[in-house]
């Protein structure tokens, strides 16, 4: 489930791409505060990944010890001191510390080009906390991933039923919660289709090149 | 701590989180280094601050799990400073013992802090048990990492002329060389892994990729040229391919991993105390699944029961290794 997700994020237009890594980076600093003074030595460099599965290219820019993630044009040359190139699943694995990235670099799944100081450092830096998705996903996005994943229940129902329990009440809280809870199920029914929409193109592509 | 006279199995932790990770797997102890050059490892954002190192003593001491650091790389002239304060980091923190490759280093632990337990690390190439016992009578040490250049008659003859315990490595990148008097790196780059910390500085190392396969350089030497069905390895020159008489060979090593699971038995037998796995450099992942495989190999506990079917444990080795290939490097060797 978190793969679909990251698929999808890497695969949504940029604007909302920065949106949303955005607010996931800000998470795990919240999560890793740590992780500023790691990162502080990379002051300035910028690392280009580039997920081979699916093909999409992320810019990353490290300024003030924080993150800060761009998805450049599909046909803009980027210049990057270190360019890091694997599939998305791959690549995730390595950032959560699931697979040894020089295992991957001795069988060719990771292949990495640039300056390989950079590269050493950021991989220590996110190697060197225990970094789980729980960690850059909210947690009510952790919970809608879960359900969906589980079979537990449509999310949106359990929202629907929040939203009716506060519908009888006048308390301007309320109101403010109804109101956040009612943009929070639009982006999540437009999230859900997204990711219907990336299954079936999924699938598609399965049945093309079998 | 666990029993003092089972077998060790040591594990690398170059990170906070790759220490938690090895406690969980279950290692006997870790060892560990300072954000600086006084240890071998000396990489970019690898290593713990005397903050980090205070925590991972507590985490492992409260799940039964000792913490070795390495203060194996050698002051030069002038330059002691940053070892003194790496000791006393490292004695505030807790730890269970220093690994000392320095003579100076190990004096001063000795006359300065004489209750702190010294093993003398794999970097100071002790290859015989008059040297080891000198330096348990000199300096009270307990234990002596072997370098990765003895054959396993002669370990059992170390094993038996002294009273030091004696720890070997048996998974993990492998120095082809004389450990600690090699200076291939420094020649290549101008930094030493003796005193500097680092073998193949990061900042040395380019990979450039082309049709034909991938070029390995360090600094300006060109080491290695990775066809597209070869595996990689790491960027070290002693690891590096040469044209030797008209012939494209690697003269020293090829790119591989030691892996001397399948000699725990007959060198425990021996008397190794402990059992060390290399990879500090490496991540969590590594960690993991390097600890439980040398358990699948050698069973639950080292010391009375091996396992007899060390197959998985043996395949996932191998997968992990340095050019996905293995090793028994020296213990096995005919020539010297």
């Amino acid at each position: 489930m978190f793969y679909q997700l990251a698929r999808f994020i890497v695969c949504s237009p940029r604007p909302l791409f920065k949106r949303i890594t955005g607010r996931l980076v800000k998470h795990m600093y919240q999560t890793h505060p740590q992780l500023a003074s790691r990162l502080t030595p990379l002051e300035g460099k910028s690392i280009l990944i580039s997920t081979i599965q699916p093909p999409a290219r992320i810019l990353i820019l490290v300024k003030g010890g924080h993150l800060f993630l761009d998805m450049p044009r599909p046909a803009e040359p980027i210049r990057a001191d270190v360019c890091l190139r694997a599939k998305l699943q791959d690549m995730l694995a390595i950032f959560y510390g699931e697979f040894d990235g020089d295992e991957f670099f001795f069988s060719k799944r990771f292949i990495f080009e640039g300056q390989t100081e950079t590269m050493v450092h950021l991989r220590n830096a996110f190697d060197g906390i225990n970094l789980q998705p729980k960690d850059i996903l909210p947690p009510w996005l952790m919970k809608m991933l879960h359900q969906h994943r589980d079979g537990t229940g449509s999310p949106w129902q359990n929202i629907r039923k929040i939203l009716k329990s506060k519908r009888g009440s006048f308390d301007p809280s309320a109101r403010t919660t109804l109101q956040q809870l009612s943009v929070l199920e639009q982006k999540l029914m437009q999230l859900e289709n997204r990711l219907a929409q990336m299954e079936q193109r999924d699938t598609s592509n399965k049945r093309l090149y079998s | 701590m666990k029993a003092q006279n089972s077998i060790e199995i040591i594990c690398p932790a170059g990170t906070p989180a790759a220490l938690v990770t090895a406690v969980e797997a279950g290692a006997d102890a870790v060892y560990v280094g300072l954000k600086n050059k006084t240890n071998a490892r000396n990489f970019p954002g690898l290593n713990f601050s005397a903050e980090e190192l205070i925590e991972g003593v507590r985490h492992a001491h409260a799940h039964n799990c000792r913490v070795f650091l390495a203060l194996n790389s050698f002051p030069q002239a002038g330059d002691f400073d940053m070892w003194q304060l790496s000791i006393h980091t490292a004695i505030t923190a807790g730890v269970d013992a220093l690994i000392i490759a320095d003579l100076g280093v190990l004096s001063h632990v000795h006359q300065h802090h004489p209750e702190v337990r010294k093993h003398v690390s794999v970097q100071a190439g002790l290859s015989n048990s008059r040297v080891i016992t000198y330096l348990q009578q000199k300096f009270d040490i307990k234990r002596v990492v072997l370098p990765r250049v003895l054959t396993i008659p002669d370990i059992q003859g170390i094993c038996k002329e002294t009273e030091v315990e004696v720890e070997v490595f048996i998974y993990g990148g492998l120095c082809p060389m004389a450990e600690g008097r090699c200076l291939i790196s420094s020649y290549a780059t101008g930094r030493s892994p003796n005193k500097d910390g680092v073998c193949s500085p990061p900042e040395f190392v380019r990979y450039h990729h082309h049709p034909q396969g991938m070029d390995l350089k360090v600094g300006d030497f060109l080491v290695n040229t990775f066809q597209q069905d070869e595996n990689p390895g790491y960027p070290t020159i002693c690891k590096g391919r040469f044209q030797v008489r008209g012939q494209a060979v690697y003269p020293f090593e090829d790119p591989v991993s030691l892996n001397s699971a399948e000699h725990i038995q007959t060198l425990a037998a021996a008397g190794v105390k402990a059992f060390k796995i290399e990879g500090r450099q490496r991540g969590k992942a590594y960690v993991r699944d390097a600890m439980t495989a040398i358990r699948q190999v050698v069973g639950k506990n080292p010391s009375q029961n091996f396992s007899q079917n060390p197959g998985a444990g043996a395949e996932r080795l191998k997968q992990m290794s340095e050019g996905r290939n293995t090793t028994t490097g020296a213990y096995e060797r005919k020539w010297k």
